[in-house]
């Protein structure tokens, strides 16, 4: 896997600010017709953040970034993205936020290749009906590098394994050069090695463009030691801060139950009572 | 021998046909990828209520076709994206709510209208000038529009909620893309009929949806992988070793006329490592890298290229009808 692209190729890198709220919830609530799905959320996120978030299944993680796509309007309190309410988001903020979304089965027969599907990504910097150009075929074959694939760019999506399916959408998002990254489970279905140079690939894109990211996982141990922040959910934010602060027994206890623990070096793990 | 063709209805219905068939084929490439297949029955048979309520009333019939074809593909669009109801059983619904409409309508009309059932199964032959000239100039607008925005369409077929997040406008593509498919249906109505418009709709882009595997095989020109041409330097400075990673497609066993089902040809395409074959003398290079390279299936050329298309014939016929496929053989040989 290669360096990701010269940072002067990214548009946001030059205007960089950092600690300006990108993305702030205040008091917001999002309701699914069964139910809550989150409540009372008040959280800011800087330029050039990068916050985990992390909870049990159902806590409202996925929620959180459907909502800051502008797919999701708050039912209750507001939501706003680049200073724009997110009820009223324009393709050229969308175009801005790279997403790539819980991994889900990929019809097996679509007739499009691993470098189409990256070229979608291209599809709100190009514009409407405008054609692809060399500059967008050249940053679609850089995000393939960056993300390994590059030997693959003519494969049928189809043909691809879950892992490597996994990565061209990762590439899929790279392409976008968002400025906000949000990503849902991206180590799901890779294997070991691939999710430390896909983690790695995240952290050098924090830290060279300053990209803010927002990353969900239910994986707490691969989480923690890369974000700034994490926000622990469920329903409601229950924590948010460094590592050290959210990840202790008690809030734990509070979110996952009595079974968790946390070691000495700072992992969390589960108590093995099957063999109690 | 040709002097038929000189006939003006003739000739008005040969272009009517292939107007209606090129469009048809056109939208169905993207109804067919959207996972749309059954809108073109739910459409064509609200259109027809449409018909049969114009001539109830004795008002003019595309108006009303066009309102209850738009005003039913509206209906089953926002209804899936809502999420209360599945795609399939709204269609359902209004394929037998309007189709129920159509007949309650000729109910009540006091005498037997051919011309209505003319919608139904189509009646080429009686295509006017006036018909023709609308069909072509829907032609023009459907197939002008999916040209212009291929590549938002193919994104919304793909996945819609991620075109949406990506900056696409994907709900307008989706409801323009009905409007369009309902139009197409009730204009090809009065040509086709209710029933076959469908298929026209279907099979071609279904036949192509077994044949490719890119966007740009299914259809022309789709705006993706415009330029597949890539630096040859920068592959051999990718692996020195003089290895690399090959989706030349090897030739396969035969397992049908078609060489095999989709699910067997993608398992093939998988990647297999194998040497790079460096350029020859006279300047022929090895197939470029990562290329799917597709197996051509053309008409048999030679006594023997047809003799073996026969017998791959019989093995087919063979394996599905196991009674008569012997006694084609027999006949074979």
């Amino acid at each position: 896997m290669s360096h990701p692209h010269p940072a002067h190729t990214h548009p946001h890198h030059a205007d960089h600010e950092h600690g300006k709220p990108l993305i702030r919830f205040d008091h917001a609530s999002f309701w699914y017709p069964h139910g809550p799905a989150l409540e009372d959320i008040t959280l800011e996120i800087a330029d050039g953040e990068f916050v985990g978030v992390i909870g049990p299944n159902g806590s409202g993680k996925t929620t959180l970034l459907r909502a800051i796509l502008g797919l999701m309007p708050p039912t209750r309190g507001s939501l706003r993205i680049f200073d724009c309410a997110c009820q009223n988001l324009r393709c050229y903020h969308r175009a801005r936020i790279g997403y790539l979304p819980q991994k889900r089965a990929v019809d097996p027969y679509f007739p499009i290749t691993a470098r189409e599907a990256v070229l979608m990504g291209r599809s709100g910097a190009i514009g409407l009906w405008k054609r692809p150009g060399k500059a967008d075929l050249e940053i679609v074959r850089h995000a393939l590098e960056d993300v390994g694939m590059e030997d693959y760019e003519d494969h049928p999506l189809g043909a691809l394994s879950g892992g490597q399916q996994q990565r061209v959408f990762i590439a899929r998002a790279l392409a976008q050069h968002p400025q906000i990254l949000l990503l849902d489970e991206p180590t799901t279905g890779i294997d070991t090695t691939t999710q430390h140079t896909v983690l790695d690939l995240i952290q050098r894109l924090h830290e060279e463009l300053h990209l803010t990211i927002v990353l969900v996982s239910h994986d707490i141990n691969l989480i923690a030691p890369l974000a700034e922040r994490l926000a622990l959910l469920k329903t409601r934010l229950y924590a948010l801060g460094s590592a050290k602060q959210v990840l202790t027994k008690e809030i734990l206890a509070q979110v996952y139950g009595p079974q968790i623990l946390t070691t000495d070096t700072g992992h969390v793990i589960v108590a093995d009572h099957h063999h109690n | 021998m040709v002097d038929f063709l000189t006939l003006g209805f003739l000739q008005r219905s040969l272009m009517a046909a292939a107007l209606t068939g090129g469009v048809c084929a056109a939208i169905g490439v993207f109804v067919v990828l959207r996972g749309l297949a059954f809108i073109g029955a739910g459409t064509a048979h609200a259109a027809f209520a449409g018909v049969a309520l114009a001539y109830l009333l004795g008002g003019p019939p595309m108006p009303f076709a066009i309102a209850f074809g738009l005003g039913t593909a509206w209906i089953i669009g926002l209804l899936e994206e809502r999420g209360r109801m599945k795609l399939d059983v709204s269609i359902g619904i209004s394929y037998t709510a309007t189709m129920a409409l159509a007949i309650l309508f000729i109910g009540l009309m006091k005498t037997y209208n051919a011309e209505v059932y003319g919608y139904l199964f189509g009646s080429i032959l009686s295509v006017t000038a006036d018909e023709l000239k609308l069909t072509a100039g829907l032609a023009a607008v459907v197939v002008g529009l999916l040209t212009l925005f291929a590549k938002e369409f193919f994104f919304l077929a793909f996945d819609q909620e991620m075109a949406e997040a990506s900056g696409v406008p994907a709900r307008r593509f989706f409801f323009l893309l009905l409007t369009l498919v309902a139009l197409t249906i009730v204009v090809s109505l009065k040509t086709v009929g209710a029933i076959l418009v469908f298929a026209l709709l279907l099979i071609p882009a279904a036949t192509a949806y077994q044949l490719t595997s890119s966007l740009r095989g299914g259809a022309h020109d789709r705006g993706f992988a415009q330029d597949r041409r890539r630096d040859p330097g920068l592959r051999a400075a990718a692996d020195p070793g003089g290895h690399r990673v090959s989706t030349d497609v090897q030739p396969a066993p035969d397992d049908g006329l078609l060489g095999g089902d989709r699910r067997a040809r993608l398992r093939r395409r998988r990647p297999a490592v194998v040497p790079v074959r460096p350029a020859d003398r006279s300047g022929h290079r090895a197939p470029r890298h990562g290329r799917v390279l597709r197996r051509r299936r053309t008409l048999p050329q030679t006594s023997a290229q047809a003799r073996d298309f026969l017998k791959r014939l019989a093995h087919c016929l063979q394996r599905a009808f196991p009674k008569v496929g012997p006694v084609l053989v027999r006949f074979q040989t």
